[in-house]
């Protein structure tokens, strides 16, 4: 992927304008990070930004993790192969997730005091299924910072000359200034930047290239009359029997129904910006402004690929229809800004895995651990002096670790295949263990395995079960299915919990039994997970 | 040492049989899910496309239609005021006019 972005031009090929526009860019987001430091007086607000996020920081933030700098290179190579199907991933990928994610996920988040997806799996299934769920996800942003900062030291090497070294660590101390001192709440307000300087940078590049394409007509007839495209490229909807990897089917009943869902309740980073909002109805708001974003996101990513695709019919790489357009198009200036664009898709990436993985490891692996040992819950100084120190290791081992994954990106690939086995079977058990009395420990275990199993199973056997080469979206829909059965079997086979256990841990009881939520509250007092 | 360096660069014959095995196993599992799904994948293909967009504009239809039978309590905790335009119901609703358009016009 590095190389797409180094095609876009050299340092040599920026005017000093361009360069002026990228250090000012940097220097805005250092200032911007360390002004928000000075509220980080305790381990919530480090986390949670001290639950004062107002809704458009949260909806704004939501949407700058979830773009990151592969989506603008892949997103537009994908609309320049396969056409506007691909915009379903923005447009019925979030939407509806987006409202059940608002009004069913978030108020019962915000009421019970969750800080991570695992943590409520854990209280209301058993540790394995915590810990199994901590790990997977420890492991994927690890890796994910990893991949973020080699990918950020080939922009830094293409626009300044700097060697890669030099621009990891150059990479990681811009970020990790204002992550380690200022928390969640410099990651987010850092975000908001990013995301105009984003929408800017890729706006101009829309408008460029469907001006040079001869306006939107022209364009599509052009691409139509090109041999080999299909009538279905301007369709969202993609006949079922289609050699596509988006059918109409997959699109509606596996995208739309359970990818986005999972994506929008299960995913830590989309999730803590969300419950650091300043009240419910701020987490609420803060996700419909995500849906609203994520309205315009296929037009900043998608008509570019589509726009090339009509400007250069024969590209051999796809993925380089976007560094295409911006060497070819761009004048000086707005190139420098869009390099800024893909520095800050960067950025944002990096910032808001740093913050979540601190989170998930303290407080799913480490604070089990302390309290087992020291007999007493962990106290808020030395959460957030912890905080602190790890984000700082975790940057300084991703920085070490960055040129092995620019060596071997299939470490990347296989640990994002192994998240992705998990999204259908954990959409489920979420599900089940909030809508579900009944539903029991041994119930999520078995469910989740099984699940797991499946869509592994299903992705091996690939397009000899399913009428797609890449039966992505059927394998998750088969996944969730399969896993609600499994859990909805085995609890009701297994002795019910205890009313106790689930004391605060149920939807309805988490919304409106005032018992609960006062039990909750001393929960959060003492620290008892 | 000199058969293993004239035999190294071409597969051994244990891995060609495994390899083997290991496909044969995959056909065999493919073969009743796929006539699982076959009548199925049959009558997907034989549905007219408008169903498509149908089912793409009714996904956001209920999801509008549930959220307007959200009490107006529960859309309004945490907000200070009570106004008209912190109504999440008509926020969820505008966000969901502009994608049923674009299904609309976009969606076959």
């Amino acid at each position: 992927m590095p190389d797409e972005i180094v095609s876009v031009g050299s340092a040599s090929s920026l005017a000093v304008i361009d360069i002026a526009i990228i250090v000012a860019y940097i220097v805005g987001m250092q200032l911007v990070g360390i002004f928000y430091s000075r509220y980080v007086h305790s381990a919530g607000d480090f986390f949670l930004a001290g639950k004062a996020l107002p809704f458009w920081a949260v909806g704004v933030s939501i949407v700058a993790s979830d773009i990151g700098a592969i989506d603008l290179i892949t997103g537009s190579g994908a609309a320049y192969r396969h056409g506007v199907a691909q915009a379903n991933f923005d447009w019925i990928g979030s939407v509806p997730a987006v409202l059940l994610a608002a009004f069913i996920f978030l108020p019962y988040y915000w009421r019970a005091g969750v800080y991570t997806i695992p943590e409520f799996l854990g209280r209301r299934y058993n540790a394995g299924v915590q810990w199994l769920q901590a790990v997977i996800w420890l492991a994927f942003m690890a890796v994910n910072v990893s991949l973020m900062l080699w990918m950020a030291s080939v922009v830094l090497n293409t626009v300044l000359g700097w060697s890669p070294p030099v621009a990891i660590a150059v990479t990681a101390v811009l970020v990790g200034l204002y992550t380690v001192t200022g928390g969640l709440a410099a990651v987010v307000m850092t975000d908001v930047l990013q995301v105009v300087v984003m929408f800017v940078g890729a706006g101009a590049l829309v408008v460029l290239s469907v001006w040079d394409a001869g306006g939107w007509s022209r364009m599509s007839q052009t691409i139509l009359d090109q041999p080999g495209t299909t009538p279905d490229y301007f369709t969202l909807m993609v006949p079922h029997g289609a050699q596509t990897p988006y059918p109409w089917t997959g699109i509606v009943f596996g995208l739309g129904i359970v990818m986005s869902t999972a994506y929008f309740v299960g995913n830590q980073a989309i999730l803590q910006r969300a419950l650091g909002a300043r009240s419910e109805w701020d987490a609420k708001a803060g996700m419909i402004v995500a849906g609203f974003l994520k309205l315009l996101i296929p037009m900043l990513m998608f008509v570019p690929g589509i726009a090339a695709r009509a400007l250069y019919p024969d590209l051999a790489k796809p993925d380089s229809a976007v560094p295409t357009l911006v060497r070819d198009l761009m004048p000086a200036g707005l190139r420098g800004l869009m390099f800024a664009a893909f520095f800050a898709a960067l950025m944002s990436s990096v910032d808001s895995y740093l913050n979540s993985w601190t989170t998930v490891f303290i407080s799913d692996l480490y604070s089990k651990f302390y309290r087992r040992v020291a007999g007493q819950p962990l106290g808020d100084y030395h959460a957030l002096g912890l905080s602190r120190w790890l984000t700082a290791l975790l940057l300084v081992g991703a920085a070490l670790f960055a040129p092995v994954i620019g060596r071997f990106e299939t470490i990347y690939v296989a640990l994002q295949t192994i998240l992705s086995f998990f999204q259908g079977p954990t959409l489920a058990i979420l599900l089940l263990g909030i809508l579900w009395r009944r539903a029991t420990g041994w119930g999520g275990l078995f469910g989740l395995v099984c699940g797991v199993f499946l869509t592994m199973m299903l992705s091996w056997l690939g397009g000899d079960v399913f009428p797609s080469e890449r039966p992505f979206l059927f394998v998750s829909f088969w996944s969730f299915w399969c896993t609600l059965a499994v859990t909805v079997v085995v609890s009701l086979l297994t002795k019910p919990e205890p009313p106790e256990k689930l004391r605060g841990l149920v939807y309805g009881e988490v919304l409106r039994d005032p018992t609960a939520q006062a039990l909750l509250a001393e929960r959060m007092r003492t620290g008892d997970g | 040492m000199a058969d293993a360096l004239e035999t190294s660069g071409e597969p051994q014959l244990n891995e060609v049989d495994w390899a083997d095995r290991l496909e044969d196993l995959r056909l065999a599992i493919a073969a009743p899910l796929r006539a699982l799904h076959a009548p199925l994948d049959q009558w997907l293909d034989s549905l007219p496309m408008w169903v498509a967009q149908v089912c793409a504009i009714g996904l956001f239809v209920v999801a509008g239609l549930w959220v307007l039978t959200l009490s107006r309590d529960f859309v309004y905790l945490g907000s200070p005021t009570k106004s008209r335009w912190r109504d999440l119901r008509l926020w969820s609703i505008a966000l969901l006019l502009p994608y049923i358009a674009v299904y609309w016009w976009l969606g076959r």
